[in-house]
């Protein structure tokens, strides 16, 4: 099986050749085994037409010639001849004549006294001496009156005998018998015209001893097997290639043999399986071809698929397959060269994403350096100005690295209070710089301090107040203010207000904020910023609100309220 | 077509079946004999023997040694009843071939010539004569005695057979040897002056057209020559004569031995035997037949089968050293 497993073309071939095998082989031997039983059956009819003719010819001889005997038996003349007493040869010479006209020339008729023939239509010498106790006349004596047949002691022989027909016609003193002889030569011319001369006949006794051996039944071979056969009670045509055709000839106890040659030679049948073993030859050697066309047909693709994916396992993404055909092995060549391409781009946006991370990730940790340097930095400036007694420097620089810490934070969201503290620093920072002209005040209750926000998103606010609102005022103030309250679809909001006294935002500029545009913010970065992170986070009813009062501009921060709960700051990283 | 293969198949088969019912034959109606009698002898006793039993005969037919040799075979495979034909002194040299059967009738069988162990039954006698060519040699002149047969007057008119193709040929020198006595053997054979024919089979054809003038064969051959019209006369030697009957026994594994057992008794009952002497010219073996015309009562020699068994090997030494090779 292994010598099939591991060869395609071989397994081609063998169901190839299986099923081309068994269509010749069974479609040769069932034509050749129809046509003979075909034939036969024709040659049956035929044959036994003609042996109905030659059994008819002898049935009829047979009773011509016993109706002979009954007109011998049945005339005074001839009956008296075989009784004692004076005898007219004369008379008894005509009448015999007379009564064998139709039969004397194929039969001899004896009258016979005991076991001698006393007249007799043989020419020149008279018939010879029968034994009268033995043989046919015994058996005539015992039949007392009807016709017996044997065969003639005189020239008997295991190929044929003449045949003799008894019968008795007196019983009074020495027996008298009629006896008909028809030799074997006068059988052989009497039934040789009816019948083909491939044939062969046989008129045996009932113990197939034969009185004549005609046409292929001379050489005796066919009566000595079917002796054999009824002997040893096998088939009668056991070892008998002729076909026989055997009868009883009427009640004479005598039987017929007709014997025609076997329809279908030996030698067409064999011609015949010749042919069928030629087909096989052929077809054997037309599978070899298909079958190594096919596997060629089949595995030529299948080495070019091989061959490709092996390239492209070691990493040719380039690899193509140019196959030149149309079928299904030409569909896979193009899919292949597709997923060759798909996976080749696919390797290279990957390699581009990666770059893009790695260099992000080289930025940020750049980004991170600078802080954390600035920071201890403005630690160092704080401690050296308190040394040097420098209480501007030392808060300026305690301000700025507060704000600098909260900037460089990891957390996105911090308490409302945390924020606060940033604005306040970060309005630290801003009093000198601007001759402490402003005042912060921060008006929250306690209890909101403790909510959260995202970060960063009041210093922007108060920045704004401080640069554009109160710009050339000395008596500038800002408050902050923080209340909850119910929205409109039931959820808490915190809302805080950044109230300066300053000229008051231009009505442009609400509309800008208002009109949700980052482009249009452009230079309004820190607000733009804060708008565009509440809303990130929160949604679009979210957000930075601008008004403008009679003196001054009132910013509100509208955000969820979110008390510090470890539920709250999920958000945190 | 395969349907019609069925039919005609299944065809075949009822007329086969119709014909083994008809004509098959029972085991028991069944004989098989070895004979080597002539087929003009076998042929009408054995077809007499199926007429009047229905007992189908498996006939097989050959010279005697042959059958002998044959018979040996069957008898180990038992496809064999009966031999039937070959001198009785052939049975004897085969004993263990053959199985004892007492003939039916056996009272009514000349005495001298049964198996006393009754292991073969012999079927006719068959005694030596003298032939001479009638035209030839004149009544006053033909050898009356086996003594006369070895007068100088003979020597090369004599037609023999050679020896080692003819068993008459041995019986007849047997007979010879026992007459006149051994010696006498040399001249005979001298006298022959190396004519020897190939078979007994020529020798009366060769006496009655002259090539030679006497001969000695079979009583049953010699009459149906005379017969047959040939120029020959017979006598009957003046001392007697050596009568060899040939045989039947039943074979040892006899298939069909009840059957084998009716042949035997058939061949040796009274229509068979008359229908021997009458047809055949052969010496019944019955003492209840009237022997046919020519025939005379027969004086038989004591013919000792011992001796003659005993001399075989140096009679054949001498034929060889005298005929040699010559007539071969």
């Amino acid at each position: 099986m292994s010598f099939l497993k591991h060869s395609f073309k071989r397994r081609i071939f063998f169901i190839i050749l299986s099923v081309t095998l068994a269509l010749v082989v069974c479609g040769g031997i069932l034509t050749i085994q129809g046509f003979q039983a075909r034939i036969k059956a024709d040659h049956q009819k035929e044959d036994l037409n003609r042996e109905e003719v030659i059994g008819k010819r002898i049935e009829d001889l047979l009773s011509l010639s016993d109706s002979v005997l009954d007109k011998i038996c049945e005339s005074d003349v001839l009956t008296n001849a075989l009784l004692p007493g004076p005898k007219n040869a004369l008379d008894i010479y005509s009448t015999l004549y007379e009564v064998t006209a139709d039969i004397r020339d194929f039969a001899v008729v004896d009258l016979y006294l005991g076991g001698t023939s006393k007249f007799s239509t043989r020419r020149g010498v008279a018939s010879g001496c029968i034994p009268a106790e033995y043989g046919v006349l015994l058996k005539a004596d015992k039949a007392e009156g009807k016709t017996v047949y044997d065969m003639d002691p005189a020239d008997m022989t295991r190929s044929g005998a003449t045949l003799v027909m008894a019968r008795k016609v007196t019983d009074t003193g020495a027996k008298g018998y009629v006896v008909l002889r028809i030799g074997r030569d006068e059988l052989k011319k009497i039934l040789s015209t009816s019948f083909n001369a491939r044939d062969g006949y046989m008129l045996t006794n009932e113990f197939l001893r034969p009185f004549c051996l005609i046409g292929s039944a001379e050489d005796g071979e066919n009566i000595d097997k079917l002796r054999n056969n009824f002997l040893e009670n096998v088939t009668y045509n056991n070892d008998i290639e002729e076909n026989l055709y055997i009868s009883k000839v009427g009640d004479t106890g005598l039987i017929s043999v007709y014997i025609t040659p076997p329809a279908f030679e030996k030698t067409a049948v064999r011609a015949g399986y010749q042919i069928v073993l030629m087909q096989v030859v052929i077809s054997i050697l037309l599978c070899l071809l298909v079958a190594s066309r096919m596997s060629i047909s089949f595995s030529k693709p299948i080495n070019t698929l091989t061959v490709a994916m092996k390239q492209f396992r070691k990493g040719d993404f380039d690899t193509k397959i140019d196959l030149n055909r149309e079928d299904e092995f030409g569909q896979l060549a193009s899919g292949f060269n597709k997923m060759t391409a798909r996976l080749k781009d696919t390797m290279r946006e990957r390699v581009e994403a990666e770059r893009k991370v790695n260099e992000a990730r080289i930025e940020l940790m750049q980004a991170q350096l600078n802080p954390h340097f600035l920071y201890n930095t403005l630690d160092t400036i704080k401690w050296v100005a308190k040394a040097n007694q420098v209480p501007e420097v030392a808060t300026l620089s305690s301000s700025l690295a507060t704000i600098l810490r909260a900037g460089i934070s990891q957390n996105q969201f911090c308490m409302l209070e945390k924020e606060l503290e940033l604005v306040s620093d970060y309005c630290d920072i801003q009093k000198i710089r601007f001759d402490d002209n402003f005042d912060l005040e921060i008006d929250v209750e306690d209890s909101l301090k403790k909510a959260l926000v995202p970060k960063l998103i009041l210093q922007p606010i108060v920045e704004n107040s401080i640069i554009h609102g109160l710009e050339g005022r000395s008596d500038g103030h800002i408050k902050i203010s923080a209340l909850k309250k119910k929205g409109q679809d039931g959820t808490e909001i915190l809302e805080i207000t950044v109230t300066d006294n300053g000229k008051g935002i231009d009505d442009e500029m609400i509309a800008l904020i208002e009109a949700d545009d980052p482009a249009a913010l452009e230079g309004h970065l820190g607000i733009k910023n804060v708008n565009t992170i509440i809303r990130l986070y929160y949604g679009k009813e979210y957000g930075v609100h601008a008004e403008r009062m009679e003196a001054g501009t009132k910013m509100t921060v509208t955000v969820p309220y979110t008390p510090d709960t470890p539920e709250g700051r999920r958000g945190e990283i | 077509m395969l349907l019609l293969c069925a039919c005609e198949k299944s065809g075949d088969k009822s007329v086969a079946a119709k014909i083994a019912e008809e004509y098959n034959v029972s085991h028991e109606k069944q004989l098989i004999v070895y004979t080597s009698h002539k087929e003009e002898v076998y042929l009408p006793i054995i077809l007499e023997f199926e007429n009047r039993t229905g007992i189908w005969v498996e006939i097989h037919a050959g010279g005697t040694t042959e059958m002998f040799k044959e018979v040996r075979e069957a008898s180990e495979e038992g496809r064999c009843d009966i031999m039937f034909g070959g001198g009785i002194e052939s049975f004897a040299a085969a004993r263990d071939l053959f199985m004892p059967y007492e003939v039916n009738g056996r009272e009514n069988l000349d005495p001298s010539y049964l198996s006393s162990d009754n292991l073969w039954t012999p079927f006719t006698e068959l005694p030596l004569v003298f032939i001479y060519n009638s035209k030839l040699v004149p009544e006053e002149e033909a050898p009356k005695s086996w003594q006369d047969l070895l007068s100088d007057k003979w020597k090369g008119q004599i037609a023999f057979a050679d020896l080692h193709n003819s068993g008459t040929s041995y019986t007849i020198l047997s007979t010879l040897s026992q007459i006149a006595g051994e010696d006498r053997l040399k001249d005979f054979m001298e006298g022959l002056k190396g004519n020897v024919l190939s078979s007994s089979g020529e020798i009366v054809a060769d006496v009655s057209n002259g090539t030679f003038l006497v001969g000695v064969t079979l009583e049953e051959t010699a009459k149906k020559s005379v017969l047959a019209g040939y120029d020959i006369v017979v006598v009957y030697p003046e001392e007697g004569t050596t009568s060899v009957p040939d045989g039947c026994a039943m074979v040892k594994n006899a298939p069909h031995s009840y059957n084998a057992g009716k042949f035997i008794d058939f061949v040796t009952g009274y229509d068979t035997q008359k229908y021997a002497m009458d047809r055949f010219l052969r010496r019944p073996v019955r003492t209840d037949i009237a022997l046919s015309e020519g025939f005379e009562a027969l004086t038989q020699i004591d013919f000792d089968i011992e001796k003659s068994a005993k001399e075989e090997e140096s009679v054949f030494a001498l034929w060889d050293s005298i005929i040699g090779k010559e007539g071969e």
